[in-house]
């Protein structure tokens, strides 16, 4: 099985000029937690996930702490939510973009996923257009898809 | 090829078959293959069409809360052809139901409101339609318009698309259509007649009327006008004069007839892409495939696409004839 027969055929995307807060709106309307970014030509140059933004707003110190209850002032995520809310989207973007494309097998985008520990990956064309999106459980569904059907040839025979 | 279809209010449609159908009575369903769930909108109609005959369509527009992620999940679940791009709003879209009587031969249908689009979600769809428009060949853009959308929304579209060498065809009724036949009027244009018997603001009634209105859109641009003409026929009007497609040898049930405006476009877009790309485009034909789509679709109930072999059989159901 290759990517092409699992991918969620969904271009949204945001553009790399567009504001943080936005950002977070279509995340919430979509349900994602993520988004292709994309330029005029809906070429792809990156990826931004809510993570992306949850590390800018958070204390640098915070991930060494064992618990959130330690945050001494949950103000300081307000604020700084509040700064960064109309700065363009690339500057939080992750430009070093792992994609797959339509005929890679789905054991490669599973490698990818789980090497980089990435929740979904962008499907590009060989021109570097965005396509849609595989995400874990899109491959295990696909892969089950596979067993399943394997099981009935066995039954066949 | 790339083709794009604009649905800017989707919906999901509702199908019911109940026989005598009655208002002020209470039908209750017990066969499942009675009611149907579909994502509609006229555009994403037409993207399920060509999906059927095997061509591969981006649907593009806004849809709204938890109706909207059904009609674009349904549609990306059941049409692995059909790649989706839509603006995702907080307002639910809208819900059509369709109440079809084998029995009387009646449809009877309702249509819930869609949601009401910001200038900042209009300005977010317009910028994305912007983009596909660059290395796209061709745009469908029917149906109606939601609430906060600008009247001359369909006369931008157009043109934004034709800007980028775009062939466009349209499917609109009223203003929607007399604005954007002035700004960027489509090469194909059908005007959708359900709501009124008026065309570019002119009440349209006997045949001559419907000529003038054809004649009118070719003037502004169109290369091929294709007006539906009670019911049962349809005018044909390209630069070259002006035609009658009427029905022959065949019965139709007017309880089947919803869907056939939308076979009718999509069946165009298929002869358009499928044709000889180094011959000179015969509109004529184009319309006569159109037509034959549209009628062979009258052979089953739901809004579904006939196969290739049967509109080609239907094409000899359609006598054409030349008027002055």
């Amino acid at each position: 099985m290759v990517v092409g027969e699992i991918m969620i055929k969904d271009v949204s995307a945001v553009f790399e000029d567009e504001k943080v807060e936005r950002f977070v709106r279509i995340c919430s309307n979509h349900q994602r937690s993520g988004m292709p970014v994309v330029d005029d030509d809906m070429r792809l140059v990156g990826y931004i996930s809510e993570n992306d933004i949850v590390n800018a707003v958070m204390p640098s110190y915070f991930g060494m702490l064992q618990s959130a209850s330690f945050i001494p002032d949950t103000n300081q995520l307000k604020r700084k939510l509040r700064e960064i809310r109309n700065e363009p989207i690339q500057k939080f973007m992750n430009q070093a973009i792992v994609t797959v494309q339509e005929n890679d097998t789905l054991l490669h985008a599973a490698d990818l996923l789980i090497r980089h520990k990435f929740l979904s990956l962008p499907v590009i064309s060989s021109e570097g257009s965005l396509l849609g999106i595989v995400n874990r459980m899109q491959i295990l569904s696909g892969v089950m898809q596979e067993i399943r059907s394997e099981e009935g040839s066995a039954q066949n025979l | 090829m790339i083709v794009g279809t604009v649905t800017l209010n989707p919906a999901l449609d509702r199908e019911f078959i109940i026989q005598n159908f009655c208002a002020n009575s209470l039908h209750r369903i017990y066969d499942r293959d009675k009611i149907n769930m579909d994502p509609g909108g006229k555009g994403i109609n037409v993207s399920m069409m060509l999906a059927s005959l095997g061509i591969p369509s981006t649907a593009m527009g806004f849809i709204g809360g938890y109706i909207g992620r059904v009609i674009s999940e349904e549609l990306r679940k059941r049409y692995r052809s059909i790649t989706v791009n839509f603006v995702h709003m907080e307002e639910e879209s809208r819900e059509n139901i369709s109440i079809f009587d084998e029995e009387k031969h009646t449809i009877t249908e309702i249509n819930a409101p869609g949601p009401q689009v910001s200038e900042d979600d209009l300005q977010h769809f317009l910028k994305r339609y912007h983009s596909f428009c660059s290395h796209s060949n061709l745009i469908l853009i029917s149906g109606s318009v939601p609430l906060g959308i600008p009247l001359n929304i369909y006369g931008t579209l157009s043109q934004i698309a034709q800007e980028r060498n775009n062939s466009v065809f349209m499917e609109a009724r009223g203003k929607l259509l007399t604005q954007s036949s002035m700004q960027a009027c489509p090469m194909v244009v059908r005007p959708d007649m359900r709501s009124d018997q008026k065309i570019l603001g002119q009440h349209v009634e006997c045949l001559d009327d419907y000529f003038d209105a054809g004649k009118e859109l070719i003037r502004r641009g169109a290369q091929l006008v294709v007006i539906s003409y009670k019911t049962l026929q349809d005018v044909i009007v390209t630069r070259e004069g002006n035609w009658v497609f009427s029905i022959r040898d065949e019965e139709v049930d007017f309880s089947h007839l919803l869907g056939t405006g939308d076979a009718f476009m999509a069946g165009m877009i298929y002869y358009y892409l499928k044709r000889k790309q180094t011959e000179a485009l015969d509109y004529l034909k184009m319309a006569h495939f159109g037509m034959a789509s549209a009628l062979a679709k009258t052979h089953r109930i739901k809004k579904e696409m006939p196969p290739v072999e049967e509109i080609n059989q239907t094409m000899d159901h359609i006598a054409i004839e030349r008027m002055n």
